[in-house]
């Protein structure tokens, strides 16, 4: 009995904890994050509930983008889309300012990148001053590849050198970005989305993919890779337009990309037939915004293309990078705070993601 | 069927030509009636009006002189400037050392006694570099940034100011600092309690205006007019619409004009007058053509007599000071009417009148124009001429600031405006002076005009940006280089002298009166000819090969050869045609393929012309029927093929495709081709008959079928010669042959 009773015990302790692995999953050395890439900054109740929800601990924040904006007198590399604040910061929750590097910008300030990281550094310093915000890291997100690869490294280390001993650093790291030296940074997010070319009509989820993300994930990469990861998933979707050629006969059947449309609701157009799984053809002129916009619309044989992962492909992707990061303790970050993007997922689904095995 | 192949082919060869040998031009340049030339204000005053809707050189000239003025004569202006203006508060910390050490104004600064007055100056660069910062996009506004704190330190320091010398300047840096900091209440404030009562110079006008615009954000638009107008800030009144107030009154309905009568009648010496009219005037340029005005709306008709009536109202007005750029205005806009007379009446009034030096040259450059417009062909007129072109070449030469190794108008294939003295010598002699020598008989002062007017500017500023590739990088890049390497060593196109007007016009003329002007080149007679000679580009090559070409042309083989013979081999290898790979096909055969390329180029068109010249001595005196009959066919596919396949002999830009007119196939449809369309039809004909001519003449079956076989008639050669070794090979690969007649082109 004894012995009996002793496995009662044990069975009683760790029932709880069985059981709060879904409904709590931070626990475990990692936090649940998100991303907010919105120009203003104001929470719908929804949006409020859903950091609630899910106990998210920090929000990396976009701040504003650096670009390159060609100018004959001015800098050419300017800081751009600035974000507005129509609302306060939720208190209890990190803020991770972080901020957009275009790869042209990244070119153009080579030589000159500890010039650009002051700058950074000091706008990031006078939006946190004017809206409260302590931070403890701040975030550099680049698609630097190999020509742009120095001089961002060396926007980072400059960058490093600036903020003060209690903050630290961190970028966004791409999937291809994972068989190159890591930045010199702190942590690394994993970016798990964008994965294909969305320019193409014949790319079967721009988004995100298995079959794209696989590859970068062999070798067991993430376990030996010289940098601590947090990972980021997404949750949304977008259509994508593209316009037939037809310039000449050679053209014929040809699609060109044309533009990315927020909406998703494209099956409830009559005028959209749907031709694949995931693709619809203008049968006559669709305008989305009845008028308001002469941009907003799409005419007769043009193609739509409509793009959200589903949480179980996220999942599976997920299994795959867990499996290497066991064992290292990251935070799972959802890309993006946005109501009606969450809206197409599920609390359960969003836990899922959520959850560190 | 067998014609539809043959146009097929015949016509994907010609697309693919006329794709390929478009690019060695010409390229047309624009009609000289289009350039504009009319200017009566500086390209610098026009950019700081369209900048900043602000005349900064004249508030910086007055503000200099103030300093001059409580400071010492002997300072020369442009160091004060310097030091008010250029140098960077870092710099005029220590005033007499590094870049300001040989600079007077700094020297008195650096004075102990002076200290007041320098103490001024690094507060206000202070004030300067924030208010930049400020304005930069990586600035980001937050209540007591670094920025702001600096200000507010500032700013006490200015209120702190109690002497009398800069009490105007440290309430500007005040006001400047307030609206950094958008407090109009504060400026309003500043400005009714002290600065209004200051004495009136150029610094207490910026501070009207700038308390003008605190006015115009707080809501008092009728303050705010009151002070851009005490402050002549024609700028901000035109920004705010003030002369709606003024409208209703105008005895005017242009919009147009009566914004230059609120501007006359406030401020009738503004510069903006001048900046205006010369958007008007150049507006109008823009519509003639030969002086027909046809396609001036009525609307716009409207618009220009408006602007002439109240133009004569400014003439007569006590209160204007800028009578000659009025007159000038309207004897430009007579002459645009066509209405030379009263043209040249007000061009003699403005003449006479007090002007800016600008305005005395652009009426100079109008009198050039109006004799233009009178040109004949007598000695007293070239003399003139000879005068009027000494003053422009002089204009040219300092007008030119086409130095700047980034400067895109080098790229001036496509002829356009590069400086304004060549388009007054474009617009004058090409447009004017030139279509009136030609119609006077003297083709040959044309062409020297002509040649100076597309060239001189070449020799003044000798430089062209060409285009490059760098293939490694899979990038193009820009690159200038001098003119004579353009010509000499560039290893790409010269589009240049392919396409300006000269080129354009020698080309279109006939070829004796292009070798008259070769000749002229070698020969001068007058000092006008010296003149114009010595300021063209009259490389021998370049012209012989254009006379010869022209030769060919005209299939006149004698003289073409004689002027080809001139042209050195290093030229030829350098023109367009030879980098592009033509000179390569033999004249004189039928078909072509690679196997027949010429293995040796050189003298490519002077070799023809001699063959021509022996083909056609044999045809006319050989004594044997089928050596005759053989020179026959020989010429006859030479002078085919100089305006087919080897078009390049008698032409230099190439084109293709049906003549509208007639429905047929033309080898050049191009404006540039009519006479070598002509040249061409004629030529055809011509071919035809020697063809029929040779084919009689033959005594030998064999040779006669041996012609036919070469001219690929088939058919012909079949029934007429069935028994030659030549229709043998034919019926034996008759699956290969097809009747492509020399009728069928």
């Amino acid at each position: 009995m004894k012995k009996y009773l002793s496995l009662i015990i044990w069975l009683i302790c760790s029932l709880p904890l069985l059981s709060c692995k879904e409904s709590s999953p931070s626990n475990d050395g990692g936090n649940n994050c998100v991303y907010y890439w919105r120009t203003t900054f104001s929470l719908s109740d929804a949006e409020k509930e859903f950091l609630k929800e899910h106990d998210v601990k920090k929000i990396y924040l976009r701040l504003f983008d650096v670009d390159y904006k060609y100018s004959e007198k001015n800098e050419c590399v300017v800081p751009e889309a600035t974000i507005l604040f129509y609302d306060s910061i939720p208190s209890g929750i990190e803020i991770v300012p972080t901020v957009y590097i275009t790869t042209a910008a990244m070119r153009t300030m080579q030589t000159t990148e500890s010039g650009y990281a002051e700058k950074i550094l000091k706008r990031v310093n006078a939006i946190c001053r004017k809206y409260n915000i302590a931070f403890k890291e701040i975030q550099l997100d680049c698609d630097w590849n190999k020509s742009t690869r120095e001089p961002f490294f060396r926007l980072c280390e400059s960058v490093k050198r600036g903020i003060d001993s209690t903050q630290s650093l961190s970028s966004t790291i791409r999937l291809h970005q994972l068989t190159q030296t890591p930045p010199p940074v702190d942590r690394g997010v994993l970016m798990v989305y964008n994965t294909g070319n969305l320019m193409e009509m014949t790319t079967e989820n721009s988004i995100f993919s298995l079959k794209d993300i696989a590859p970068y994930l062999r070798d067991d990469r993430l376990s030996e890779y010289r940098l601590p990861l947090d990972v980021a998933y997404p949750a949304y979707g977008w259509s994508l337009v593209f316009h037939p050629v037809g310039m000449s006969d050679s053209d014929d059947g040809k699609y060109v990309f044309d533009r990315i449309m927020r909406r998703t609701d494209i099956p409830d157009f009559p005028s959209l037939k749907k031709i694949g799984d995931n693709l619809y053809e203008a049968t006559s002129q669709v305008d989305f915004s009845q008028g308001e916009n002469w941009w907003d619309r799409v005419y007769e044989n043009y193609r739509i293309k409509t793009e959200r992962p589903t949480a179980e492909e996220i999942l599976k992707v997920k299994e795959l990078i867990d499996a290497q990061l066991s064992g290292k303790p990251h935070d799972n970050i959802i890309y993006h705070l946005d109501e009606e993007q969450l809206s197409h997922y599920s609390n359960n689904e969003i836990s899922e993601i959520y959850t560190r095995n | 069927m067998k014609y539809l192949k043959y146009i097929l082919a015949i016509s994907s060869i010609a697309v693919l030509w006329a794709g390929r040998v478009a690019a060695c031009g010409p390229y047309y340049p624009d009609s000289p009636g289009y350039i504009k030339i009319f200017r009566c204000c500086s390209p610098e005053l026009e950019s700081q009006w369209q900048e900043g809707r602000r005349f900064h050189d004249y508030e910086k000239y007055e503000n200099c002189l103030l300093w001059q003025k409580i400071t010492s004569p002997a300072i020369p202006l442009d160091d004060i400037e310097k030091v008010v203006y250029k140098v960077k508060l870092s710099e005029l910390r220590n005033p007499a050392d590094g870049e300001l050490s040989d600079n007077w104004f700094a020297k008195w600064l650096s004075e102990p006694e002076h200290r007041d007055d320098l103490d001024y100056l690094l507060i206000a660069k202070e004030i300067e570099e924030i208010r930049e910062y400020m304005n930069n996009p990586w600035y980001y506004a937050y209540d007591g940034d670094e920025e702001h704190v600096r200000l507010n330190g500032l700013m006490t320091r200015c209120r702190a100011y109690t002497g009398k010398r800069h009490a105007a300047r440290y309430a500007l840096q005040m006001v400047r600092m307030h609206f950094a900091k958008k407090d109009f209440r504060s400026c309003l404030k500043l400005w009714e309690e002290s600065a209004s009562k200051m004495q009136e110079d150029i610094v207490a006008d910026i501070i009207a205006s700038y308390v003008g615009g605190a006015y115009l954000r707080c809501g008092n638009r009728e303050k705010a007019i009151e002070l851009f107008t005490r402050s002549g800030d024609i700028g901000s009144l035109m920004s705010m619409k003030a002369w709606d107030e003024f409208e209703e009154k105008s005895e005017y309905t242009d919009m147009r004009v009566k914004q230059l009568e609120y501007i006359f009648n406030r401020f009738a010496d503004s510069p903006l007058l001048s900046i205006k009219l010369q958007e008007y005037v150049r507006e109008r340029e823009k519509f003639v053509y030969h002086y027909e005005d046809s396609s001036l709306s009525n609307e716009e008709r409207i618009f220009y007599g408006e602007l002439k009536r109240f133009a004569k109202k400014a003439v007569a007005s006590p209160r204007c000071h800028q009578k000659g750029m009025w007159r000038y205005v309207l004897g430009f806009l007579y002459y645009l009417d066509g209405n030379m007379g009263m043209a040249s009446a007000y061009l003699k009034q403005a003449e006479c009148s007090q002007v800016t030096p600008l305005l005395k040259e652009s009426t100079r450059a109008f009198r050039f124009l109006m004799n233009g417009v009178y040109a004949n062909n007598s000695a007293e007129y070239r003399s003139k001429l000879l005068c009027d072109l000494k003053w422009l070449d002089e204009r040219m030469k300092e007008g030119t600031e086409l130095n700047a190794d980034d400067n895109w108008e080098y790229n001036n294939w496509m002829n356009w405006s590069v400086n304004y003295w060549q388009d007054v010598a474009r617009k004058v002699l090409l447009g004017e002076v030139c279509p009136r020598m030609e119609r006077a008989g003297n083709t040959t002062l044309a062409l020297q005009l002509a040649n100076y007017a597309s060239n001189r500017i070449h020799q003044v500023a000798p430089m062209y940006e060409v285009y490059r590739y760098d293939s490694k990088e899979g990038e193009s890049y820009t690159e200038v280089i001098s003119f004579d390497d353009y010509r000499k060593t560039w290893e790409g196109f010269n589009y240049y002298d392919y396409s300006n007007q000269f080129f354009d016009r020698i080309y279109d003329s006939t070829a004796d009166k292009a070798a008259r002007y070769a000749e002229r080149i070698e020969h001068p007679k007058s000092e006008l000819d010296k003149y114009l000679n010595d300021r063209s580009y009259a490389d021998t090559d370049y012209i012989y090969d254009i006379v010869g070409t022209l030769y060919l042309r005209e299939m006149n083989y004698e003289k073409a050869s004689h002027w080809l013979a001139k042209v050195s081999t290093d030229y030829q290898a350098r023109t367009n045609i030879a980098k592009e790979g033509y000179f390569k096909l033999g004249p004189f055969r039928y078909q072509f393929d690679k196997e027949h390329f010429i293995a040796d180029s050189s003298d490519y068109k002077l070799r023809f012309a001699q063959e021509m010249v022996r083909l056609d001595k044999m045809m006319h005196s050989d004594a044997e029927a089928n050596r005759k009959a053989d020179a026959k066919i020989r010429y006859g596919i030479g002078l085919r093929n100089s305006f087919g396949r080897c078009w390049y002999l008698t032409s230099y830009g190439f084109n293709s495709g049906y003549d509208e007119k007639t429905g047929d196939w033309l080898y050049s449809i191009n404006r540039e081709s009519f006479m070598w369309n002509a040249y061409a039809r004629s030529a055809y004909k011509k071919v035809d008959v020697l063809m029929q001519e040779a084919v009689a003449e033959f005594t030998d079956p064999e040779k006669a079928a041996q012609a036919q076989l070469e001219m690929m008639n088939y058919a012909t050669l079949i029934k007429k010669y069935p028994e030659t070794k030549a229709a043998q090979q034919v019926k034996s690969r008759c699956d290969n042959y097809y009747d492509y007649g020399l009728e069928v082109r």
